[in-house]
């Protein structure tokens, strides 16, 4: 079976600048993998160049969504296709109130009337996320404005999605609660693709996992192996 | 209670209707004071245009001046070479505006801040310079404009009063329809666009088709306030479009309240009060409107509904907290 997402040959540029020099990644429908590697690897500049939020013009080599080529397509046909990103942390709406983030997401649905239904199932995951619905966004601490993101995003109903740094600037309880969300939502069907610094929980949750080196693709293969590999315990596991 | 409050909110807009339907009478009838009142009604309806730019899809722009010459020149100049009724060709000269606003949106929606404002003061000057110096003067160039006065399918409106009940029913179908525009799908694109570009392309929202949009829209509220300055006044001047009549706008929604009813409507109306009462300082207009901006930037950014809404707020808490203290004894 053909993969949901694939990279071939993918390579980004900044200008004059190379930064992704020519990954090939693939991801299976159900799956959970991981970006992991240090700053400036390019991680999330793959990431975004998936989801179409970079400039197309960068971008070269294939992106295959579903068998059709996106490499082209701008953010917001990306988003319709079923492809949503949960961009990193803090880009809620931060004067429009909890719920009134979650409705916005909902912005490429035209069944309107179960929208309430699937908020229903979002409170239900969130609980905290319904006790403030009508606070403003920008109130809510680092944790609470992750879940509505991941929320937001998952009111489209989506096919796949992509994560920028699930765990960045929050205490460890939080990061714990929200991978157990994101696992949760890999386990009720939906494809999960993400990047992450903190290697050991990355490890810990995804199938699979990619390691990146300015660039390139140091190594790859099953979390479980990558755990245990020698390389990567010294490079970024803490010995 | 979400029913409440609508009724509520729909009971203070009728008050407000009513009101205003009044205000000849309270002017006494005066017709000086109503060529006011009607000035004020069209600038209700262009500040609300740029409302819709800036309030909710976020975008700036500082040459909204040239649509209010659009507007003004084209109703003008369709009416007297083409023949159509004035009352019509002020609905096509504000199409007409919309889509040469869509045009300048097309390259400048990828203009962000200062620099989408500065290819807006260029397009307020281009627009300006062509009223100045038009192909075979057809605008009168720096004689001016000649028009006869509006007229709807055979009622004159041939006194102030009369305009002014003109302006007040033209102010309520355009505040209608910006609440219904700004209320849905396209107003929640329009929102998300403005809080966070990024993540509203992430969710699907077409940024660049939204911000287009915005732009038409605001750009046809403004050019019908224009062409309706052509019906009360029947005369254009190339120094109507300025770049201070596009700040003059802005100063409107900013110092009322943008991305709100309520906001433009009492900016429109409290600058124009303001401005008369200042009449004799003519020539420090630029000046005040400078100090009126700084003000509202520096001391209230909501404008004068977003400090009314802060102090209701404000009011709101401590009675919580009132209560709170009470229970707790």
């Amino acid at each position: 079976m053909a993969p949901l997402l694939e990279l071939q040959d993918f390579h980004y540029y900044y200008g004059n600048i190379h930064t992704v020099k020519g990954i090939n990644m693939q991801v299976n429908e159900g799956e959970m993998v991981t970006i992991i590697g240090a700053n400036g690897a390019g991680k999330t500049t793959t990431l975004q160049a998936i989801s179409g939020l970079k400039e197309t013009k960068g971008v070269h080599g294939k992106i295959i969504f579903e068998g059709k080529e996106i490499q082209g397509y701008h953010g917001h046909k990306v988003a319709a296709l079923g492809l949503c990103q949960v961009l990193e942390g803090r880009h809620v709406f931060s004067k429009l109130t909890v719920e009134e983030n979650l409705l916005t997401g909902a912005y490429l649905r035209k069944d309107a009337k179960n929208i309430k239904e699937d908020l229903k199932g979002i409170y239900k995951r969130f609980p905290r996320l319904e006790e403030r619905r009508t606070q403003l966004a920008g109130t809510l601490s680092g944790g609470e404005q992750q879940m509505l993101a991941i929320g937001r995003a998952l009111i489209n109903k989506p096919k796949m999605i992509l994560l920028d740094e699930p765990s960045l600037g929050l205490a460890p309880v939080i990061v714990k609660e929200v991978f157990k969300a994101i696992r949760e939502i890999n386990q009720e069907g939906v494809t999960v693709l993400f990047v992450e610094q903190n290697s050991k929980i990355a490890l810990n949750t995804a199938n699979r996992g990619y390691v990146m080196q300015v660039g390139e693709v140091a190594m790859e293969g099953y979390c479980k192996d990558l755990l245990v590999n020698e390389e990567v315990k010294k490079a970024y596991l803490g010995g | 209670m979400k029913n409440n409050l609508k009724s509520m909110k729909l009971i203070k807009c009728l008050i407000a209707v009513v009101i205003a339907l009044l205000v000849p009478a309270a002017l006494g009838g005066s017709s000086y004071l109503c060529l006011i009142a009607s000035f004020v009604t069209i600038y209700i309806i262009g500040a609300s245009g740029l409302d819709v730019l800036f309030g909710y899809s976020g975008q700036i722009s500082m040459g909204h001046a040239a649509f209010y010459a659009i507007g003004g020149y084209g109703a003008g100049l369709m009416s007297k070479y083409l023949g159509i009724p004035l009352f019509i060709s002020m609905f096509l000269a504000a199409a007409i505006a919309a889509v040469i606003g869509a045009l300048l949106a097309f390259p400048a929606s990828k203009l962000k801040f200062h620099f989408l404002s500065l290819a807006t003061i260029a397009f307020g000057e281009i627009v300006y310079q062509m009223a100045c110096h038009s192909p075979n003067k057809i605008t009168g160039d720096f004689n001016g404009f000649f028009s006869s006065k509006l007229s709807i399918f055979g009622l004159k409106l041939d006194t102030n009063i009369k305009f002014y009940f003109f302006g007040v029913a033209c102010v309520v179908v355009f505040l209608l329809v910006k609440q219904m525009i700004v209320k849905s799908r396209t107003g929640r694109a329009f929102v998300a666009i403005r809080e966070n570009t990024q993540a509203a392309e992430g969710m699907g929202v077409n940024v660049r088709k939204y911000k287009i949009i915005a732009f038409a829209i605001s750009a046809f509220f403004v050019a019908f306030a224009g062409s309706m300055y052509l019906g009360l006044v029947g005369y254009l001047h190339p120094d109507m479009y300025l770049q201070k009549q596009s700040v003059l706008f802005v100063t409107m929604m900013l110092f009322g309240g943008s991305a709100s009813l309520a906001g433009p409507v009492i900016g429109a109306i409290s600058i124009e009060i303001i401005l008369e009462g200042l009449r004799t300082f003519e020539e420090y207009q630029m000046l005040i409107y400078g100090i009126l901006l700084l003000v509202v930037i520096v001391a209230m950014p909501g404008g004068i509904v977003g400090a009314a809404r802060d102090i209701k707020a404000g009011f709101l808490r401590r009675k919580a907290k009132k209560q709170a203290g009470k229970e707790v004894q």
